[in-house]
């Protein structure tokens, strides 16, 4: 789906460089797919790391010393928490998908499945049997089912092949739909709740975090503000103090 | 060692509660992104909370000072909580997301799958960037700022006063 296509061409002045940003806007917000913990943990990187040194340094009257090092404090404490949040949700999130992909958070009898991979297969095999019928039908869907394993069901995606399905003669319509439905909603309830228990695990794992800060962050802050005092100092030496260490067996 | 983690994943997957959060996230965009704003401000409480406790125990931090500095975290806490809760709720209403998306996606028909789609996405991002970036990151350290010196202030005061 592609909105900014539409009447493109009779757009000319300034209005029109106007209209154009509308739709490409609308473009980008319609495509937006997967909000979730990962975008709050960017946000936030992005507010502790920048925004927040920006405004201390703008706007505080403390004096310039203490300023400097409240500034400092953040993006510091920014990459801490990136360094722990985001492994906790990729690696997180991987070992979820697993789970849910050999069967072992389904729940017996349940219709509520997190299995994205058994809905995946059933409705790519129900597309290759139906291709059979409609040439035309084979090909998109073979170009389709080839983004689909590079980069997973998204919304541009599932749209691209709900289209593909009804511009079809196949007879199978309204089987391939369902199987479609079923799988996109299968990979959304497995991504919520990656998303939830990824949080589960940040806020138990807040300890830790609180604790490592505790730990280096003086040790950093101390590195930046002062990095010539902890320089290891430079060895100086005589040539007569050289000389006598040498005849003793070198210097150690 | 999987074995039990596997058995206390599927119990929370399969819980009445997770299931019908969870079909509410697909259904309900908005009540999506309000969880991703409720998400964002516990963890910050419960930093808060933990940064209070820790300090309460601390044996290193002189008495008289450590109520003081529990008290400055408690208030920052605060803060941060309610400015992001305010600033989220305020911004994810359906008037405001609805007066801004007319105006934003002006060239396209109101009742068109892509403009429901499009301020979809304007919603969810709007409100987070909103409480978590803006509110947060700079509404909050300007608010706290001043509190944070009245606080300071008026615990030297007393610290004088009882000498």
């Amino acid at each position: 789906m592609k909105i900014n296509s539409l009447e493109k061409a009779n757009f000319k002045g300034y209005s029109s460089a106007i209209k154009r940003a509308q739709y490409a806007a609308a473009d980008k917000f319609a495509k937006i797919d997967k909000i979730g913990e990962g975008t709050n943990i960017a946000l936030d990187f992005i507010g502790k790391a920048v925004l927040v040194p920006a405004t201390i340094m703008v706007a505080s009257k403390e004096p310039k010393e203490k300023k400097e090092y409240s500034a400092l404090k953040n993006p510091v404490a920014a990459a801490f928490q990136l360094m722990m949040e985001a492994p906790i949700l990729m690696l997180g999130s991987n070992f979820i998908e697993k789970l849910a992909n050999k069967g072992k958070l389904d729940k017996e009898g349940s219709n509520f499945s997190y299995n994205e991979k058994l809905y995946k297969d059933k409705f790519v095999e129900s597309v290759k049997s139906a291709a059979k019928e409609d040439k035309n039908f084979e090909s998109i869907s073979g170009e389709l089912l080839e983004k689909l394993d590079k980069k997973g069901l998204g919304r541009n995606l599932k749209e691209n092949f709900y289209d593909a399905i009804e511009n079809s003669t196949i007879s199978t319509k309204e089987t391939l739909k369902k199987s479609l439905k079923e799988f996109d909603s299968t990979h959304k309830r497995l991504y919520h709740l990656q998303n939830r228990v990824c949080f589960v695990a940040a806020i138990a794992l807040t300890p830790i975090l609180c604790k490592a800060e505790d730990y280096f962050f003086p040790k950093i802050m101390n590195l930046i503000k002062h990095p010539q005092e902890n320089k290891k100092p430079k060895m100086r030496i005589s040539l007569y103090h050289f000389k006598a260490q040498s005849a003793k067996g070198g210097i150690k | 060692m999987i074995k039990p983690v596997e058995k206390s994943l599927n119990k929370f997957a399969n819980s009445p509660f997770v299931k019908k959060h969870i079909d509410k996230c697909i259904k309900n965009p908005e009540f999506l992104t309000k969880t991703l704003l409720v998400t964002s401000v516990s963890k910050d409480v419960f930093a808060y909370a933990l940064r209070v406790h820790n300090t309460m125990k601390n044996n290193e931090i002189p008495e008289d000072k450590k109520s003081f500095v529990a008290k400055m975290d408690a208030t920052t806490g605060f803060i941060t909580a309610i400015v992001q809760i305010s600033a989220g709720l305020a911004l994810a209403n359906k008037k405001v997301q609805s007066a801004m998306c007319k105006k934003l996606f002006s060239v396209l028909d109101e009742n068109s799958k892509q403009f429901k789609q499009a301020s979809a996405g304007f919603g969810a991002v709007s409100t987070l960037v909103g409480a978590t970036v803006l509110a947060k990151r700079i509404l909050v350290p300007l608010i706290s700022a001043p509190i944070a010196g009245y606080l300071e202030n008026k615990h030297i005061n007393n610290n004088k006063k009882a000498i």
